[in-house]
């Protein structure tokens, strides 16, 4: 025994190699490493997190359900009514949904819209600021178009606020916003119809009771019509709920007939007769000699 | 490692200090490639660090050290089939009571104050047999005893024991050779 405690002492005399450094930080990290959380040391998101990840399978479906309901959405938007209360007027039939191509490479002049009187009234609905900013489909422009024989087909320049779009493009954009005009419309007009365009929102249009045809009844709003040419005449009906209310329409008229608007009472009751024929008007609204 | 185990970073600290020093001479003097015997020091601590919480006082500290770094050395020879890890013959065999190799006796004192005695010491190591070395390193690096060394070697006690004095006696043999 004595003789290995000698070779053990000459062994321990030997070099004495240690670790590098580095090999000492590498272990110590990696010690450092596990002994850390596995929560603090995990890279991914939180266990609850990890709860609420969905897979891939229910992520595509509900982005097509978004994507179908959106455009569904959209189509139900754009879509003309359906049935509804809109009574069927000459200017309905005269300005049927498939008609306005046709419509529009003809002279759309008709006999009424050769008579002297057919007054027009463009009120541009006050909510609808899409509608406000086509100017030219409004009174300003009605006249101007009127004067040319040949319809649309000449718009001097003068008047036109949008002279430099054509008509198809206005219809186009008036028809995404929901306000078009049906070329025939602008035909009807007679050429020297005086123009009223009323500043203020509540104005009536001096309608001549020959010609109470060519006004948009009170159901067809502006904002869904195709009814010849008139864009926002409602006959002194301000709103929908009036609009659809008979009862409010007439105290209405009889508000316009008590403040002398005599030219607007009589347009209005003479639409309102037939949009309600079967309506008893009070005497009191009688139309004056 | 019961307290390393349980949390305590620094007990691992000082259980690294402690063997650090004998786990790499055990490795590189096993192992002729340095970078080799590196990489396996680092595996051998990654493997204690993974088995802490596995880890049961049945035995020394060192013993399951070394026999994490015996495995891993196997391995390594085996994978680069440096030479054959089987016992020599005879040498499982050889008890206690036979004859080891005819060694004279040293001067000691004499032989530890050369560092030429020191660097033929080391030569001779690398020349006895791995398993041989392996007694000797292990017994002189890690301090395990006979019964250890067996238990991390994974051989029967009588077989490391005659591979350690198979090693002393070789390595005696060759100091003596030069005087």
């Amino acid at each position: 025994m004595e003789e290995n405690e000698d070779l053990s002492r000459l062994y321990a005399a030997t070099p004495r190699d240690e670790p590098p450094a580095a090999l000492d930080s590498a272990v110590w990290a990696r010690a450092r490493l596990e002994m850390e959380p596995p929560a603090a040391s995990a890279a991914g998101p939180t266990p609850w997190l990890r709860r609420l990840t969905f897979g891939p399978e229910f992520a595509l479906a509900a982005v097509v359900v978004l994507s179908v309901s959106l455009v569904l959405s959209v189509q139900h938007e754009q879509s003309p009514p359906v049935g509804g209360q809109a009574p069927q007027t000459f200017e309905e039939a005269s300005s049927a949904p498939a008609a306005p191509s046709e419509a529009q490479g003809q002279t759309p002049l008709t006999g009424k819209a050769s008579e002297p009187a057919p007054a027009v009234l463009v009120q541009p609905r006050a909510e609808n600021a899409h509608a406000n900013s086509h100017a030219p489909l409004n009174a300003e422009s009605f006249p101007a178009q009127a004067a040319s024989p040949g319809g649309a087909a000449a718009i001097p320049g003068s008047i036109s606020q949008n002279a430099g779009v054509p008509a198809a493009e206005a219809e186009r954009r008036d028809a995404a916003a929901g306000t078009s005009v049906a070329p025939p419309a602008r035909a009807a007009i007679a050429p020297q119809a005086p123009l009223v365009a009323p500043a203020v929102p509540p104005a009536y249009a001096p309608a001549p009771p020959a010609a109470p045809s060519l006004m948009r009844p009170p159901a067809e709003s502006s904002s869904r019509t195709t009814t010849i040419g008139i864009r926002g005449t409602n006959f002194g009906v301000q709103d929908k709920e009036v609009e659809q209310k008979p009862e409010a329409w007439l105290k209405q008229l009889a508000e316009l007939k008590a403040q002398g608007r005599v030219q607007e009472f009589r347009a209005g009751l003479a639409e309102f007769k037939k949009r309600y024929p079967s309506y008893v008007v009070p005497e009191a609204l009688a139309v004056p000699e | 490692m019961l307290l390393y185990a349980s949390g305590d970073a620094a007990s691992f600290e000082r259980l690294y200090a402690r063997h650090r020093g004998g786990l790499y001479r055990y490795l590189t003097r096993q192992c002729s490639d340095r970078s080799a015997a590196e990489e396996l020091f680092q595996e051998v601590w990654a493997g204690v660090i993974q088995s802490r919480l596995r880890y049961r006082p049945e035995a020394r500290f060192a013993t399951w050290l070394y026999t994490l770094a015996h495995n891993r050395l196997v391995d390594w020879y085996r994978h680069h089939g440096k030479v054959q890890w089987q016992p020599l013959d005879g040498e499982d065999n050889d008890h206690a009571g036979t004859a080891a190799p005819a060694a004279r006796t040293v001067q000691p004192d004499v032989l530890a104050e050369s560092r030429q005695l020191a660097q033929k010491l080391l030569e001779l190591l690398a020349q006895l047999p791995p398993p041989q070395r392996e007694a000797f390193l292990l017994h002189e690096e890690g301090g395990l005893s006979v019964e250890d060394i067996a238990a991390a070697t994974g051989v029967a006690a009588e077989t490391a024991k005659s591979r350690l004095r198979y090693a002393l006696a070789k390595l005696r043999q060759g100091l003596a050779d030069l005087r």
